[in-house]
């Protein structure tokens, strides 16, 4: 087998963080003597990852996927541990490292803040020596799918997040890195705009073989995009393989809740569809079904045949709920 | 390297945005200028010119002194602490170590890009309107010269303080005070408004055993010709020095920053 790209092996990363006691004899008496707690965000953590995967990276809030990626990228450096990513340990070797890569933090902007989108663009071009010829033709194709034309001379400051994002995420791949690193890339953003990223990171990840690292909260961007998923939580890795597993095991389940005009007479029926379980209150109905034995349009057919329907939402399984599964799994 | 140039190029366009800075600045730095003439008038109504440590010192000179210390100010100061420690603060600091350059480099330019814009728009118009209304007494050649050698000087120290006081929020996110501390010191050390030949002596040895006169009173006094071109080129020494010096301590702290960073907020 190959080497693989990036290997981490057994990296740990603590932070201290000054304790304080509240209020304002609190804010005092800190002055004087200071207590800190450390807090470890991630854990003992291994893993490896080839060439052109895609890989979605998730947890909950302060799970420490950022801590993970921020040391991928060489800008926090681990306790103890090994990283290498592409035979470069990325703390020691900042610049080189950066240089193979890419990163959109979904929080925050790359391009400087002043001038417009195309000049940010062409100055990535000095940055990364990027050919001019290939430059030209990057620019093109991205402009294109992400569909930058119509503000790529704006400044960055009069953008909006979707636009802004588009450009960062364009940026991040002028100089055809090896490596991406997407944290929250879609956060914030409309539908529309979310589907022309996940579409824009698919094409390039299938043209270039480029290796994506995805972090995210949102189920569907995982599910349109990643071969491979990885879970953290309270610093541990949870789960590692690939997507399909883990909802067959922990994310089938489906809610659908309906509005009607009247409360259905009859719910315990509902059985006999093979739902899982369900609550009523008032005119109000929650159902929950696991997706891989019941149809969810058999399910909303049942309840149209009974009562006329005001309003329905169609809820998957979050990311909290899969991990909040897995722990139970875990402790049976 | 063509990266960096870059950089200045867009430091220098991004100052366009904001015109009404320009004007503004224009007109303080004038105000001030008139401030400190009218002070030495006063001072020198009655005498005329005074014998100092280093020679006699008239009205005139103090004439030339402030002008082109107002100058020297437009040109040189950057406000590279608050950037630093601003973008410490906020996490900002991750969106430019995840760039392949250094950050130093990258401030470098953004300062001389700024400064370069403030010569253009700001300290040109100062210097004709100052000349217009007072005149200026031009040192010789050799002088002039060396002035030029020891002002660009003067700005690295400038700007390498600045940097290294920027880098000290790795520890303490906060470095308002500092800076604030560091301003006071340039302006009673480094001659921005007293010339050091009016010090007491144990100051003006004290000055001797730091960098901050080598930001104004150096390329001023070579100026106005006050020290031989023996003493002139031993400044410009001195001014390689701490340059030296300087780097050192920023090489040894960028080390020890990049171990302890955390990026505020995600």
């Amino acid at each position: 087998m190959n080497k693989p790209l990036i290997s981490v092996e057994n990296v740990t990363k603590t932070f201290k963080r000054q304790r304080r006691k509240e209020g304002f004899l609190g804010a005092v008496h800190a002055l004087f003597s200071r207590q800190y707690e450390t807090i470890t965000a991630v854990d003992d953590v291994s893993f490896e990852i080839g060439r052109g995967e895609v890989l979605g990276y998730i947890g909950p809030n302060g799970a420490g996927k950022s801590t993970t990626i921020k040391m991928l990228v060489g800008i926090l450096v681990p306790n103890s541990g090994h990283i290498q990513v592409g035979g470069l340990v990325p703390h020691e070797d900042r610049i080189e490292n950066a240089a193979r890569m890419g990163v959109v933090f979904g929080q925050r902007t790359q391009l400087w803040w002043d001038i417009p989108v195309s000049e940010s663009f062409s100055l990535m071009r000095h940055m990364y020596k990027i050919p001019p010829e290939r430059f030209r033709e990057n620019l093109e194709l991205f402009s294109e799918i992400l569909g930058l034309e119509e503000f790529i001379n704006t400044p960055v400051r009069q953008l909006s997040l979707g636009q802004r994002m588009r450009s960062d995420i364009c940026a991040a791949l002028l100089h055809d890195p090896a490596i991406v690193y997407l944290d929250e890339p879609t956060i914030g953003l409309d539908v529309v705009v979310k589907e022309n990223i996940r579409d824009f990171i698919k094409e390039i990840n299938l043209k270039r073989d480029t290796t994506v690292i995805l972090t995210t909260h949102d189920m569907s961007d995982i599910e349109k995009l990643c071969t491979r998923v990885m879970v953290i939580d309270s610093g541990s890795i949870m789960y590692d393989g690939n997507l399909q597993q883990l909802k067959e095991r922990f994310g089938m389940d489906e809610t659908l809740d309906v509005e009607t005009e009247a409360p259905v007479a009859d719910p315990d029926d509902l059985y006999q569809l093979g739902v899982s379980e369900f609550q009523q209150e008032g005119s109000k109905l929650s159902i929950k079904y696991n997706k891989a034995t019941v149809n969810s349009t058999a399910v909303i057919g049942w309840v149209m045949e009974r009562r006329r329907v005001r309003d329905f939402v169609v809820r998957e399984t979050e990311i909290d709920e899969v991990i909040r599964r897995m722990y139970l799994a875990r402790s049976n | 390297m063509k990266v960096y140039i870059e950089f200045l190029k867009n430091a220098f366009q991004s100052n366009l945005a904001y015109k009404m800075n320009v004007f503004l600045s224009l007109v303080s730095s004038i105000v001030v200028l008139l401030v400190q003439i009218y002070f030495w008038r006063a001072l020198f109504q009655d005498i005329g010119q005074t014998q100092t440590n280093m020679g006699v010192i008239s009205f005139r000179d103090m004439v030339t002194y402030t002008l082109v210390s107002t100058g020297i100010s437009i040109a040189i100061s950057t406000t590279t602490v608050f950037k630093v420690n601003d973008r410490i603060r906020t996490g900002e600091i991750a969106m430019d170590l995840i760039k392949p350059v250094s950050l130093k480099g990258m401030l470098f330019c953004d300062a001389l890009g700024n400064n370069g814009f403030r010569m253009v728009f700001q300290l040109t118009p100062f210097l004709i309107v100052g000349i217009l209304m007072f005149g200026i007494r031009l040192p010789s050649e050799p002088y002039l010269i060396l002035f030029v050698i020891s002002s660009i000087n003067g700005m690295m120290i400038y700007f390498s303080i600045s940097y290294l006081i920027g880098l000290i929020g790795f520890w303490f996110l906060a470095v308002t005070s500092l800076s604030m501390l560091f301003n006071v010191l340039i302006n009673v050390f480094s001659g921005e408004m007293v010339p050091l030949w009016f010090f007491p002596d144990f100051l003006y040895e004290l000055s001797a055993f730091l960098p901050f006169r080598l930001i104004y009173f150096a390329p001023l006094a070579i100026f106005l010709e006050k020290t031989v071109l023996a003493d002139a080129i031993g400044f410009i020494l001195q001014q390689f020095l701490w340059i030296g010096i300087l780097a050192g301590i920023e090489r040894i702290l960028w080390m020890r920053a990049v171990r302890k960073l955390v990026i505020q907020g995600g």
